[in-house]
């Protein structure tokens, strides 16, 4: 019981925190949308510093202007095949209680999406904990999920457990 | 009365006082308010405390008494309060404020504002016994209820009306976070008006140099840029130093506080010790302050309880000189030390050593020399007064003192000669936020050490390093033997094969001496720490972060606990 409050406790945030907008990017075939007021700021990623101890899915840190910022590669933590493409963006994320960023393959655009047209997620995506997805929208003949990075994110270790 | 001492009073009064009426803010009649009590209760106490130390006998009875209400509504009503007594809180507040502006504006005060609330809410709890606020709680309680149950599952459709059992979770769950958040945002420091101007006036110099920098750049005179370049820096350096001095304050309220707590056991164990404090002008992170204050209270406590024999006991041993405890802080480099020195019995080595055995912390037959017994009386659960007195030995022991000092970056270090007495000394950085780090690294990741923790740095061809059979390192420095790792153990990493030309860096600790075989030496710089946040707590080898002068990451070592990990290995290996 506790728990079903929670999610939709969550939702209600998640969809809160939006505007509407919402930034669209790829990892592998897979794409995916965070509310663009989640996502602080976007750069070209350059690698980061590794540090030992720390989960296969942690890149390490990078120096933002002065911020030490984390890096965790979502390509491995969603557990999604190692393809041709390399990673190239970072996206550093707003409202973690740890500075963190994911590195993703490809930035797509930005969508504005009408809260009704999201839909639940189907079951065909099983690389993924489906709890972290929140809906999915249709856009042309594609799909695009609708990903709680901040749950994810939230959830994950970075180092590896003691 | 010295006008200096009554102004801390002062300040520390006003912001009780603040505070006191913030907490009050946050109650709520009918419910169980017992951390907000508790809050309360301490801030009650520690006004007390610092009225009588002002010779406001008056007050201090006052405070005492109010002291007592919290304490009956915490131990008889379960922490539930009514109106009325909320009221009261409210009065008593208002009534000290006043007697402080009083006392602020004119030097003395009067105190029957406080004195009238008290009275009258000493009459209205007579009138009104308990099982009145009872009644009224359960009318309030039942008239909250839902008037139709719900069916449980569908909250979505709950706007406000929840049954009660589930609101309680969620709620107290929220106010939970709301306490701790609040915690962090009292953190409020009182701090000179000049020191804020000095700081504002430094950035106004600041920006003006760097618009001459940009016209420099503009027009491509290098000289004259490379020479304000260096005007810049000063004027960081500068304003570095002010802002920092915003936390920093001196120990002369720290030092009132211990001596304080020092007389009041003196008295009382007729033991007519003679304090003596130097370095009261000494300066510390305000925080830090606050920190050890609890912890050298319990030290002084300790000297007095334990460490000062009896008259008796001194007549018969013939010590001639007075009993006295001297408490000295002086800055050595990047750190403060206070030493805290009696001149009592010291510590029988050899009882604590029983003791420790007794309660299975060490194997009887280990080879211990007298300083590394002496240090097991760090060791949690080991209290060796033979008695437990009301002062001291109540389960706060000398490992908590070396646990909180250690949290706070710093080093207990303690010397004693039976029967001459004790010496211990707390070794703490001046400021938590930057040092001079040891930088050196290994596989491309820069790692840092701060310099105040390391006692030596030595070449490891100095060192003629010997392996044994079980693979342990040792070395001889000077005719002493070294204990020897290699510091990749304790980060993760792999070792480099080679040991050549590596520096070793040898840290001291209870008469053992340690080296740690660093890989590349780099460099000697100034760090400013990040602290980890967040999840990076969980790299626990890490201590903080740092952004280089190069614009690389350096990651600064727990070396507080690496240090901890292979002293213990070294105590194991030996047991063995």
């Amino acid at each position: 019981m506790n728990d079903e409050v929670y999610k939709n406790d969550m939702q209600a945030d998640f969809h809160n925190d939006s505007d509407g907008r919402y930034l669209v990017f790829q990892v592998g075939k897979h794409k995916f949308a965070i509310s663009l007021l989640s996502s602080r700021e976007v750069l070209e990623y350059e690698g980061a510093q590794g540090l030992s101890h720390s989960k296969d899915y942690f890149d390490g840190i990078m120096n933002l202007r002065g911020e030490i910022i984390g890096v965790v590669d979502l390509r491995t933590k969603l557990g999604i095949p190692r393809e041709e493409l390399t990673k190239k963006v970072a996206i550093v994320l707003n409202n973690l209680d740890t500075p963190l960023a994911v590195v993703v393959d490809s930035l797509n655009c930005v969508d504005i999406v009408d809260e009704k047209n999201f839909h639940p997620p189907h079951h065909q995506d099983n690389f993924l904990d489906r709890r972290y997805i929140k809906g999915i929208y249709r856009k042309g003949d594609e799909f695009i999920s609708l990903i709680d990075l901040q749950g994810l994110l939230d959830d994950a270790d970075i180092s590896k457990v003691a | 009365m010295d006008s200096e001492i009554l102004e801390i009073f002062l300040d520390e009064a006003l912001a009780i006082s603040e505070e006191w009426e913030g907490v009050c803010l946050e109650l709520r009649a009918d419910t169980k308010q017992g951390d907000a009590l508790k809050h309360l209760f301490r801030l009650a106490h520690n006004l007390k405390g610092s009225s009588n130390a002002m010779g406001f006998e008056k007050l201090g009875e006052l405070i005492h008494q109010v002291e007592e209400f919290i304490g009956d509504i915490e131990n008889n009503h379960g922490s539930i309060i009514d109106n009325n007594f909320l009221s009261f809180l409210y009065e008593v507040q208002s009534g000290l404020s006043a007697a402080l502006k009083e006392l602020q504006s004119q030097g003395d005060f009067d105190e029957s504002r406080l004195k009238a609330s008290i009275q009258s809410y000493t009459e209205k709890k007579s009138f009104s016994p308990t099982e009145g606020a009872l009644d009224l709680r359960d009318v309030t309680a039942s008239s909250d209820e839902p008037s139709s149950p719900q069916k449980e599952g569908h909250l979505k459709f709950q706007e406000g009306v929840h049954p009660p059992e589930k609101v309680e979770n969620p709620l107290k769950n929220k106010e939970d976070k709301k306490e701790s958040e609040k915690k962090h945002q009292s953190e409020v420091l009182r701090v000179h008006a000049h020191k804020v101007d000095a700081l504002i006036s430094s950035i106004g110099e600041i920006t003006i140099l760097g618009n001459m920098i940009k016209t420099f750049v503009k027009n491509r005179d290098w000289d004259k840029l490379e020479y304000i370049l260096d005007d810049n820096e000063k004027l960081i350096k500068a304003l570095q130093e002010k802002s920092f001095s915003l936390r920093m304050n001196n120990l002369r309220g720290l030092f009132q506080r211990l001596h304080r707590a020092g007389k009041e056991i003196s008295l009382k164990q007729d033991k007519d010790i003679q304090f003596k404090f130097i370095g009261e002008d000494v300066e510390l992170d305000r925080f830090v302050i606050d920190e050890i204050a609890e912890v050298m209270t319990h030290i002084i406590r300790n000297s007095v309880d334990h460490g000062i024999e009896n008259k008796n006991e001194r007549a018969q041993t013939k010590k001639n000189e007075p009993p006295s405890i001297l408490i000295h802080a002086t800055n050595e480099g990047d750190s403060v030390v206070i030493k805290i020195k009696d001149n009592g019995r010291g510590i029988d080595s050899e009882k604590v050593f029983k003791k420790a055995v007794e309660k299975g912390l060490v194997t009887e037959g280990g080879d211990l020399s007298h300083q590394e017994k002496v240090q097991l009386i760090f060791h949690s659960g080991l209290s060796t007064a033979d008695q437990v007195t009301d002062v001291s030995g109540r389960g706060v022991g000398m490992d908590a003192v070396k646990e909180k000092v250690e949290s706070l970056e710093g080093e207990v270090k303690l010397k004693t000669v039976l029967g001459e007495g004790t010496e211990l000394n707390i070794v703490l950085p001046t400021s938590l936020s930057i040092l001079d780090g040891f930088v050196f690294s290994h596989q491309k990741k820069k790692y840092i050490i701060p310099l105040a923790k390391i006692d030596e740095i030595v070449k490891s061809d100095e060192i003629n390093i010997t392996e044994n059979i079980s693979g342990d390192l040792y070395g001889q420095l000077r005719g002493e033997t070294i204990y020897i790792k290699d510091i990749c153990e304790f980060i993760e990493e792999d070792k480099e094969q080679h040991q050549q030309n590596k520096c070793i860096s040898i840290f001291k600790r209870d008469g053992i001496t340690m080296g740690l075989i660093l890989p590349r030496y780099e460099n000697i710089q100034q760090i400013v720490v990040r602290k980890l946040q967040g999840k990076f707590e969980g790299f626990s080898y890490l201590k903080g972060m740092t952004i280089l002068g190069d614009g690389g990451m350096g990651l600064i070592l727990d070396i507080q606990g690496i240090m901890n990990c292979f002293y213990d290995s070294i105590l194991k290996g030996r047991a063995a």
